[in-house]
């Protein structure tokens, strides 16, 4: 194991991102470059003139990460260099500002593998919220909860038919490292999302990132899933299917919802998972899931 | 901390080679995490005080000398308790309502029977001059010998039968406990070089002065005198008393308990005499228990194999009194009863209004306790003036009784008279490397377990060979073989111990967590205090302390 992530960086005590950042940096060969558009990664990656990786970094505005990382594979592959370029971006930088140029360079199936460290707000900036937020949650842009629901970044990577997208969890490291591993294999336009929970802005302690990005998996609000070519769906972790209250009464972000809401929640939960079930069972046959335990226990 | 940037360099707007190892956000901390070895449940709850994650560790690396080692630096009887014990240390295991509690003890008698086939016993300390009695040969009395052996101390053992071992020989019947185990176990602490006279009962066939000689005493003569019902016809020859019984068939001889046995009681000793009965031929055999069923006081498995063997347990039942007929017992006069506890602790019936019965016997055997000998407590408080300490451990001065208390005490009145005649105090430190701080104090709580770590995996089988009607006294439960114990083994959670499993090393955010000597060390210049590593450490053994 070698880490590549060096002490004394700024991010906050605790952080989940660091720490998910950690494990991706871990799994990448030695020629590899990092391109960063604002984001908590920016931050983690050091005060001017400081690095905190012995990785190269190329920080880019907030709209263009995905298209500067198609430059630059295009530029390594025009010298003839084997050089692997991944971008490291937040859920801002992806599911909204970064959205169009990571859109055109996965239509042209641009040859990077890029890793959303989603910690569903624009944390770094103080907590606003972004599509990549969920319905509920307070932020200081939604101080009586949001409105819409969360966008299925996923869903929308695989839509573009790339070679492989998949979600991921800083609490499920083995899982992690295996579709970074996966993902390295392949060439074209890979995907990561990588859900990780943010102390401050999900109101949780300084030591509990891990343990509620477990509740999170186990509770299904978070799965955790690959699809190959857009179409082959395949659950990666079979969770033990808690109560979603149990993940949401962990943060203070939800902690103004109403028994009712809660209960809406668990039954959003309940269909996404139908749903993520039905499509892994659509291409691989029953057999690929077992039906009876994928299923939400009655509870 | 320096790290080799390698032939990558940091590339664009930073200084090539600065690196964020110049902040030290060390700065930034309140709270700093220590490792700790802190106690585990059972240890916590093993009344003989074995330090029990540390031996099943052993074990579960195959390491079975170290692991019978460890636990003899505090019990030299493990395949006896591995056997005998009721193992509270099983009811405290964190594992209870995970999958089951991990077998403690199964592991303990497969450490010690591979202990009475291969272990070397260490060798005692350098010879010290001082010379400590032991009176009483049984459990509590053979441990403080044990401990005061190994340390160099000369020490006599005073025992009034024919041989060694108290209650585990002339009380417990061998298809519990063979002879062969217990004698192995007995010979592997006379190693040390003990001066044994048996045969001699101080105050008997050794005045009481003649202890006024030695540096130190211990006495442990056991609880010796049987209780007694206090009803009508008690004192009829064919009411016996059963630990007499049993001491008639664990010295050779066979009574013949023929026809219809009663035996009155709830615990251990009913249990033992009951079957014990069966196996030399009674008719039938009943048990006479005040308790229900599950409160009796003997174990839940000596009560199923009891039953299983074909004996009748009635419980919420007392004795009224003793029917005889033209001089014979002819039966025992029952109701149904509840039991009420005296405030001096004994234990006596509230009988039912409701129709008594009368129970057809030939042969009653009571079974309801003993006591101390008062003779030997007059002895104990006699210690002191002019002659030496005197101290008292085992059934003899505690309501624990059981083999293990009886260890731990013995073991306890060595520390105690260790520290008299060394003037080393009584609890040295455990030997732990530099890195981890002893926190012997601090009982592991389930919430510091993060149980989520360990997938879930069966308890062993314990199954036993008990038959209707067995002949003979060979043993009933058979022993794990390795493999099983091993996978034993592997479901200890360590409480409290660090096991180097790298969960607080690859929790870390900061990379502050580095491997030193086989185990870790923080880098205080970077660790910002989270408490990640510490919340996520499956056992315990890394927790958050004040900053300094
Ligand atoms: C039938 C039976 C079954 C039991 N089963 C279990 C069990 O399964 N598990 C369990 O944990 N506990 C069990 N117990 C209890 C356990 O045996 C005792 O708690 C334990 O043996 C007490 O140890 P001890 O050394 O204090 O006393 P003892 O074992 O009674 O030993 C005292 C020794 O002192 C000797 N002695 C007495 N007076 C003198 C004297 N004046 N001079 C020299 N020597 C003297 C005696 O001969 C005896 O050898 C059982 C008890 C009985 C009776
Ligand atoms: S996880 Fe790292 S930064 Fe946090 S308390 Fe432990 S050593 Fe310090």
């Amino acid at each position: 194991m070698i880490d590549r992530l060096l002490p004394g960086h700024a991010s906050c005590p605790g952080c989940a991102v660091a720490l998910a950042v950690r494990y991706v940096l871990q799994g990448l060969p030695d020629r590899a470059v990092l391109v960063v558009p604002p984001s908590c990664i920016a931050v983690l990656m050091g005060p001017l003139p400081l690095s905190s990786t012995t990785l190269p970094v190329l920080q880019t505005a907030f709209e263009t990460a995905a298209a500067a990382a198609a430059g630059l594979a295009r530029a390594y592959r025009a010298l003839g260099e084997d050089v692997t370029v991944v971008c490291l971006a937040g859920d801002g930088g992806t599911y909204d500002i970064g959205l169009q140029a990571l859109s055109g360079a996965a239509e042209r199936d641009e040859d990077f593998l890029y890793v959303c460290f989603d910690n569903e707000a624009y944390q770094n900036t103080g907590n606003q919220k972004s599509s990549a937020t969920p319905w509920g949650a307070r932020t200081t842009s939604t101080p009586r909860g949001k409105t819409t629901r969360k966008k299925e970044i996923v869903e929308i990577l695989a839509a573009h038919r790339i070679p492989y997208a998949a979600t991921a969890s800083p609490a499920y490291r083995d899982d992690l490292l295996a579709k970074v591993r996966r993902a390295l294999g392949l060439h074209g336009t890979r995907f990561l999302n990588v859900t990780c929970p943010c102390v401050p802005g999900w109101g949780i302690g300084e030591d509990a990132s891990l343990r509620v990005g477990r509740l999170g998996v186990e509770s299904r609000a978070v799965p955790l899933y690959e699809v190959e070519d857009g179409t082959r769906y395949r659950i990666t972790h079979r969770p033990a299917g808690i109560p979603v209250g149990d993940y949401l009464r962990a943060q203070s972000r939800y902690a103004h919802l109403t028994a009712d809401q809660v209960a809406a929640i668990q039954a959003e939960v309940e269909r996404r998972w139908e749903d993520l079930v039905e499509r892994c069972e659509r291409v691989n046959g029953p057999a690929a899931v077992d039906r009876a335990e994928a299923r939400v226990p009655a509870s | 901390m320096s790290v080799d940037l390698g032939p990558a360099r940091p590339l664009g707007w930073s200084e090539p080679g600065r690196t964020t190892l110049e902040i030290p956000t060390g700065g930034w901390r309140t709270r700093r995490p220590v490792y700790v070895e802190a106690r585990a449940p059972c240890a916590a709850a093993c009344p003989a005080g074995e330090p029990v994650p540390r031996w099943v560790e052993r074990a579960r690396q195959g390491d079975y000398a170290g692991a019978w080692a460890l636990v003899r630096e505090a019990n030299p009887f493990p395949a006896v308790t591995g056997r005998v014990c009721a193992h509270p240390c099983e009811a405290a295991c964190h594992r209870w309502d995970h999958d089951g509690a991990v077998a403690v003890h199964a592991l303990e008698r497969f450490v010690g029977d591979w202990g009475l086939a291969h272990g070397r016993p260490a060798p005692p300390a350098a010879r010290r001059p001082e010379r400590v009695a032991v009176v009483g040969g049984g459990p509590a009395g053979l441990s403080c010998a044990y401990h005061l052996g190994r340390l160099g101390y000369r020490v006599t053992v005073y025992e009034r039968m024919p041989a060694l071992g108290g209650l585990l020989r002339y009380g417990i019947p061998a298809y519990r406990l063979p002879r062969a185990v217990l004698d192995r176990e007995i010979d592997s602490i006379l190693g040390l070089g003990l001066e044994v006279r048996t045969g001699t009962a101080v105050g008997r066939d050794v005045p009481w002065e003649a202890l006024d000689g030695y540096d130190a005493v211990f006495l442990a003569v056991g609880a010796g005198i049987p209780l007694r019902l206090g009803v009508p016809g008690e004192d009829h020859p064919a009411v016996g008393d059963g630990l007499a019984f049993l001491r008639a068939v664990n010295t050779g001889s066979r009574p013949a308990p023929g026809g219809r046995v009663v035996v009155v009681g709830g615990g251990s000793t009913a249990m033992d005499v009951a079957r014990t009965a069966l196996r030399l031929g009674a008719r039938s055999v009943t048990v006479l228990a005040l308790e229900a069923r599950e409160a009796m006081p003997a174990a839940p498995d000596e009560v199923e194999q009891a039953l299983a063997e074909g004996v009748e347990i009635r419980n919420g039942v007392g004795v009224r009194a003793f029917v005889e007929k033209d001089g014979c017992l002819c039966g025992v006069e029952v109701s149904a009863a509840t039991l009420e506890q005296a405030p001096d602790g004994t234990v006596r019936p509230v009988f039912l209004p409701g129709p008594s019965g009368i129970l057809e016997t030939d042969t009653t055997l009571l079974a309801i306790g003993q006591r101390p000998d008062p003779a030997s407590l007059v002895a104990a408080e006699a210690g002191g003036a002019g002659g030496p300490v005197r101290y008292a451990g085992g059934d003899m001065a505690s309501g624990f009784r059981t083999v293990s208390h009886a260890i731990g005490a013995g073991a306890g009145a060595a520390r105690l008279i260790h520290a008299r005649l060394a003037g080393v105090p009584p609890e040295a430190a455990a030997d732990l490397p530099g890195w981890v701080a002893a926190r012997p104090a601090h009982v592991v709580t389930l919430d510091e377990i993060r149980l989520d770590a360990f997938p879930r995996a069966p308890r062993c089988p314990r199954p036993h060979r008990a038959a209707a009607r067995p002949a003979g006294f060979t043993e009933v439960v058979p022993g794990l073989d390795e493999a099983a114990a091993r996978e034993e083994a592997r479901r200890c959670l360590t409480c409290g111990r660090c096991v180097a499993c790298d969960v607080c090393l690859l929790a870390c955010p900061d990379m502050a967590i580095r491997r030193v000597d086989g185990g870790y060390a923080v880098a205080s210049e970077y660790c910002k205090g989270c408490g990640l590593c510490a919340r996520e450490c499956p056992r315990g053994a890394l927790q958050m302390g004040a900053e300094r």
